[in-house]
């Protein structure tokens, strides 16, 4: 609780923020659910995907990492509808794509051979036991090309400059149809992998920034790459904010093209951050996705374009 | 004397009338009579030895009145034989010196009208809903209308005349009818400005027995001014939650859910022009500044035929006419708010004006906060800020005209960096009511208004890079016409018609700075226009029965130019459409309105009454919180959209008791609404031109048990409200299809409000208020996705949260009193939530901020214990 920083605050203007507190809520014990979390993309593979459990309580025990409890031993297997069929198998538990620090068996499924072509549609069969889930995803066709990347200070998010640089991406964007994006910034060394090396699932940081063209001019001119970070001690509203470039690191600004199904999953689970108890927002529910058999997560194939900036 | 005596005395008189006229004006002839428990024969006889006048009448006539005392000085003979006929079945006619009693006749078919404007004393304001009592042998009774008109047709004969206004002193007198004829009255005496009074004060609520009107109340201002309330700033809308059937979702806000409805289901009219957003500073103040109000009438779901248009209830709010009767200035000076109003009289009784503004302190107060608190990095540029100005003239043009002409327009400047840091929003109503009161004859009133409502907002998204406007508007005006014509003592005709064009833009938005990754884009007007006409009578069978009983119907047609898309079954994709051009009917809907209330008189102080209802609201605001944004959209019925209706059953009982001091009712309700909407999970609203894909419809039901037991009159005085009531939707696609209960759903739900005067100068008011928890939805259970735990979700408003309650105390201390000068001022010392609980006031889970794996509930619970100071003043 930060209550001594509002203090002052609720007592003035009574009610915007008043003050918050921790609660105890029974959410009452529900049956565990499977999850189900991959991504194909036009950038190389291997691709992951990953196989977990829900959890039925909370607060969730948190050690700083990926704390799902794993689903070892399924058979997950995912086909092109013009290409292979591929069966993956299980993660090597030190591969540093994979977050090295966690060594344990998490429930991580690797492809094996193939790379994902834009327009292709993918299939994913998951069986654990005697239940089986599947999921399809089309990669679309076509993504705008990043023009460019500059990166500059952003005085508004970091009036005192030290920081360091946030990125701009500068693109063309088709108006005649509807289109759905993520951008997204990384320190990256091997910026041609979808997964590429110290770019692993974390759990400080939600790296996607989602928006749709319904108010993108032709040209894109200068769409800063935002991220939802945690570890800021004075928010106690998570909020975008550039994902600060400290001088020297090579990074890497990617764009993906989404279908609209990926969109509306990823800027569900958005909203879910930015909930901040604000009798303003809109009723919280689950993010709609697309495994069928009863199970949470999404299957989705992105197609991605990226601009390297070397400083 | 017997029976052929009045002949032969007439013979007499005829042959004998020597006495000039003078002496046979019976206004004029004036005498002392002292009666000690004499018969009225025995009274005429008195007069006879007094006076050259003579009585003639039959015996059996006045038989039985009887025990007769009273001591007069220096009375004329006619008030004298109006007091001795006064509430008998008696009448008297003159011719010459003598005096003809005769009894009114029962069958007797001719009525005489009794009418005029009903005002304050003090001011000249007109009373709206003061009640008008005529009692002879049998007792006739109306209210008067929002214009303070009233119009009584009754035989003609003697009567005691009984005018009462809740904190005014009753008016009694006894009138002769005779003839249709004028009676403009005056109150004197307003409780909370004068001890004495109170206690002397015989206001009885007779309305509340005797109109055939169920879940209605009316508030004073100064009621609701002595309703202590957070940051001592009084609130139209605040206070009615604390009567029966009326909640909020959101404590602190100005929200109301009637009788299990949603907040957009009330109409708030403020001189009878729309408001739709009746709220500053995102619903925690109501729009409306009380020092320019006169009084607020809530109508809980069967309402009169008059009002349409809105499902749950209708609020209506009057603005004060000004001071017909001398200048004066008032104010006060808060904590959240400053206020100044400046009324008086154009010509003396008979126009008047009013000027009335009101400027929040809460910005200023905010960026001063930043000055103390080093740490407060987020308040930097803060800007809370909201004003309104009302104005209103009233000249009366003759004895039978008289207009209104009233403005109101009220703006909001948010940016709270604390509440949403990338996004500034600011929005404004304003409203114009020009009326027209017509008396085209004493049982026939008229009025005619033209009425204007503007409501725009806008939200600035200061995203990097982004920035952009967003704006939306909508307006609406109205022409009208509203007629009340007493056709007989019996029946009480109301009707009227008139027409409403709308015209909304949705969405617009308006790129801010010149290289913004933004562009203009907008969605198209939604324009649309209503005929409605509606007819009611009041109608009395006997002296105990009385029904009210009419229909209102509504045509409405939503206009072009639009574009109207067919869908596949999941509305995922457009597989047709068609394009409507500018003026064409695109779809147009009727609803007929059905209102019936029977009363029932027990005795003269309790009746029941039962009533069934049907309303029409063609119109929905498309909202996705549970409190509501000032950018909200209102969408008209299309296509898409069909229009809400609900039918509402209401049974009561009522009483007062000991001469009016108390009132109680019991109410009983159930209704059941069609076409309500909700959005789907997830939806995606922004700037969403199909926008019906995200919208779900059903249904909703709600009943409920409402007690009041109110005290009138006293040093001591205020209410006790109980409400028991259940609240729930079903809406497929929503919670699996099964019903679920609204986020407003309180099962019980307690107010106390106590009223006390210490002594002329010193008062003190408390409040509690108590009710269980509302509904909220929480997560079942959490997973993670891309290194992130996230939540799932299962039954919509599923859980319960803990019960609500908080006390409010307030002090006020009024000037000390001088004669000779003119300054009045009061000490307003209030304390919010004395016993500093932490309600709820929204509960969520979401992920640590300081890492996303885990996830946690928090609860928001608003200021804890608030005292406030402020300061009115008048002069």
């Amino acid at each position: 609780m930060y209550m001594r920083s509002y203090y002052l605050i609720s007592i003035i203007f009574l009610f915007a923020a008043g003050c918050t507190k921790d609660f105890n809520i029974d959410p009452g014990k529900s049956k565990q659910l499977y999850v189900i979390d991959g991504r194909i993309s036009n950038l190389e593979g291997p691709y992951l995907v990953m196989v977990t459990k829900s959890a039925n309580s909370f607060p969730t025990l948190s050690g700083g990492q990926d704390n799902a409890e794993a689903v070892t031993g399924a058979q997950v297997i995912i086909s092109d509808d013009m290409g292979p069929t591929d069966t993956l198998r299980a993660a090597e538990q030190r591969d540093v794509r994979y977050d090295p620090a966690i060594s344990a068996d998490r429930g991580y499924y690797v492809t094996t051979k193939f790379t994902g072509m834009p327009g292709h549609t993918y299939h994913l069969q998951v069986r654990i036991g005697d239940e089986t889930f599947q999921a399809s995803a089309s990669m679309p066709a076509s993504v705008p090309a990043i023009d460019s990347v500059v990166l500059k200070k952003d005085l508004v998010a970091d009036p005192s400059g030290l920081l360091g640089d946030a990125a701009f991406a500068y693109f063309k964007e088709p108006q005649d149809e509807n289109n759905y994006y993520a951008l997204q910034l990384g320190v990256i060394y091997d910026s041609l992998y979808d997964r590429a090396r110290w770019v692993y699932a974390s759990s400080w940081i939600f790296p996607y920034y989602i928006f749709d063209d319904k108010t993108l001019p032709p040209y894109v001119n200068g769409m800063e790459v935002l991220a939802l970070i945690a570890g800021a001690v004075q928010d106690e509203h998570a909020r975008f904010k550039p994902n600060w470039i400290i001088p020297y690191d090579p990074v890497q600004v990617r764009l993906f093209a989404l279908t609209r199904e990926t969109y509306e999953y990823l800027s569900a689970l958005e909203k879910q951050f930015l909930d901040d108890g604000n009798v303003y927002k809109p009723t919280p529910a689950s993010a709609p996705g697309n495994i069928s058999g009863g199970a949470l997560g999404l299957f989705w194939a992105t197609y991605i374009s990226s601009k390297v900036v070397l400083r | 004397m017997n029976r052929i005596a009045p002949a032969l005395a007439f013979l007499l008189c005829t042959l004998l009338s020597t006495k000039s006229t003078n002496a046979q004006d019976l206004s004029k002839v004036i005498i002392d009579l002292e009666l000690k428990e004499a018969t009225l024969a025995e009274a005429f006889t008195k007069i006879e030895s007094l006076t050259s006048f003579r009585f003639t009448y039959k015996t059996e006539d006045i038989a039985g009145v009887k025990g007769i005392s009273f001591r007069l000085r220096q009375v004329s003979v006619k008030k004298v034989l109006i007091l001795l006929l006064g509430g008998t079945p008696l009448h008297y006619e003159q011719s010459k010196g003598y005096i003809l009693i005769k009894k009114i006749s029962r069958s007797s078919s001719r009525g005489v009208t009794l009418y005029g404007f009903v005002t304050t004393g003090q001011s000249g304001e007109t009373l709206t809903g003061a009640t008008i009592s005529i009692s002879g042998e049998k007792t006739y009774f109306t209210t008067t209308n929002t214009y303070g008109f009233y119009s009584l047709t009754v035989p003609p004969g003697t009567y005691l005349f009984n005018c009462s206004y809740i904190g005014l002193t009753d008016l009694d007198k006894t009138i002769d009818l005779q003839e249709t004829s004028r009676n403009n009255i005056e109150l004197a005496g307003k409780e909370n400005n004068d001890l004495q009074a109170v206690v002397v004060a015989t206001a009885s609520n007779k309305s509340i027995i005797r109109r055939p009107v169920t879940g209605s109340h009316r508030l004073d201002m100064a009621e609701i001014k002595k309703i202590p309330m957070a940051g001592g700033e009084p609130d139209v809308l605040k206070s009615l939650q604390f009567l029966p059937g009326i909640q909020t979702s959101n404590e602190g806000t100005t929200n109301l859910s009637v009788r299990g409805g949603s907040y957009d289901q009330n109409l708030v009219l403020l001189d009878e022009a729309p408001v739709y957003n009746p709220t500053h500073t995102l619903g925690f103040f109501s729009a409306f500044n009380t020092d320019a109000i006169k009084d607020v009438a809530i109508y809980k779901g069967v309402f009169p035929t008059q009002y349409g248009g809105r499902l749950s209830s209708v609020i209506d709010v009057r603005m004060k006419e000004g001071n017909s009767k001398e200048q004066t200035v008032s104010g006060g000076i808060g904590l959240l708010a400053s206020r100044l109003t400046y009324e008086g009289p154009i010509i003396k009784d008979r126009s008047s004006f009013m000027i009335s503004g009101r400027y929040s302190n809460i910005g200023a107060l905010m960026n001063m906060s930043q000055n103390f608190h080093y740490l407060n990095v987020h308040t930097t540029d803060s800007r809370v800020a909201f004003y309104d100005l009302n104005a209103k003239v009233n000249p009366i043009l003759g004895s039978k005209d008289r207009l209104y002409l009233s403005a109101y327009t009220g703006h909001d400047n948010f940016f709270l960096d604390l509440i949403d840091g990338s996004s500034r929003m600011k929005w404004g109503n304003t409203t114009l009511s020009a009326r027209w009161n017509h008396v085209f004859n004493p049982s026939f009133f008229a009025n005619t208004s033209l009425l204007y409502s503007n409501y725009r907002s806008s939200n600035i998204n200061l995203d990097v890079g982004g920035s952009y406007e967003l704006q939306s508007r909508l307006r609406e005006i109205t022409l009208k016409t509203d007629m009340e014509w007493m056709m007989d003592p019996k029946n009480l005709i109301r009707f009227g018609a008139g027409i409403t064009g709308q015209e909304i833009s949705p969405g617009k938005i308006v790129p801010i700075d010149t290289n913004a990754v933004a562009k203009g884009v907008s969605l198209k007007d939604r324009r649309s226009a209503q005929l409605f006409a509606y007819i009611s009578n009041e109608q009395r069978f006997g002296t105990r029965l009385s029904l009210s009983y009419g229909v209102r119907a509504t045509g409405f047609a939503a206009l072009g130019d639009a574009m109207v898309y067919r869908y596949n079954a999941d509305t995922s994709a457009v597989i047709d459409s068609t394009h409507y051009g500018k003026g064409k009917i695109v779809k147009a809907y009727f609803g007929a309105e059905p209102r019936v209330t029977a009363r029932l008189l027990l005795t003269n102080t309790s009746s029941i009454k039962v009533s069934y209802g049907r309303n029409y609201q063609f119109q929905h605001l498309l909202t996705n919180s549970s409190v509501g944004l000032p950018t909200d959209i209102w969408m008209p019925s299309d296509a898409w959209f069909k229009p809400q209706y609900s039918d509402q059953f209401a049974a009561g009982g009522y009483k007062t008791f000991l001469n009016g001091t108390y009132e109680g009712s019991v109410e009983l309700y159930y209704r059941k609404s069609y076409n309500i909407i909700d959005f789907r999970d997830n939806a995606e609203i922004f700037l969403n031109d199909k926008i019906e894909t995200q919208i779900l419809t059903g249904q909703a039901k709600g009943y409920g048990l409402e007690f009041l037991l109110k005290k009138n009159k006293g040093a001591s005085n205020g209410w006790i409200s109980y409400t028991y009531s259940k609240s729930l939707r079903q809406i497929d696609g929503i919670n699996k299809n099964q019903w679920y209960p609204a986020n407003y759903d309180h099962r019980h739900n307690l107010s106390l409000v106590y009223n006390q005067m210490v002594s002329r100068r010193l008062s003190f008011s408390a409040n509690w208020v108590y009710r269980t928890g509302g509904h909220t939805t929480i997560p079942v259970g959490s997973y993670v996705f891309n290194g992130n735990r996230f939540l799932y979700y299962s039954t919509r408003n599923g859980y319960t949260m803990p019960p609500y309650h908080r006390l409010d105390l307030s002090v006020t201390l009024q000037g000390r009193r001088n004669e000779r000068r003119k300054w009045q001022g009061e000490w307003v010392f209030s304390v919010y939530n004395v016993y500093n609980r932490k309600n709820i006031f929204a509960l969520y889970t979401r992920q640590d901020a300081l890492d996303f794996s885990d996830v946690k509930a928090s609860m928001v619970y608003l200021v804890g214990i608030l005292p406030t100071l402020s300061y009115n003043f008048k002069f």
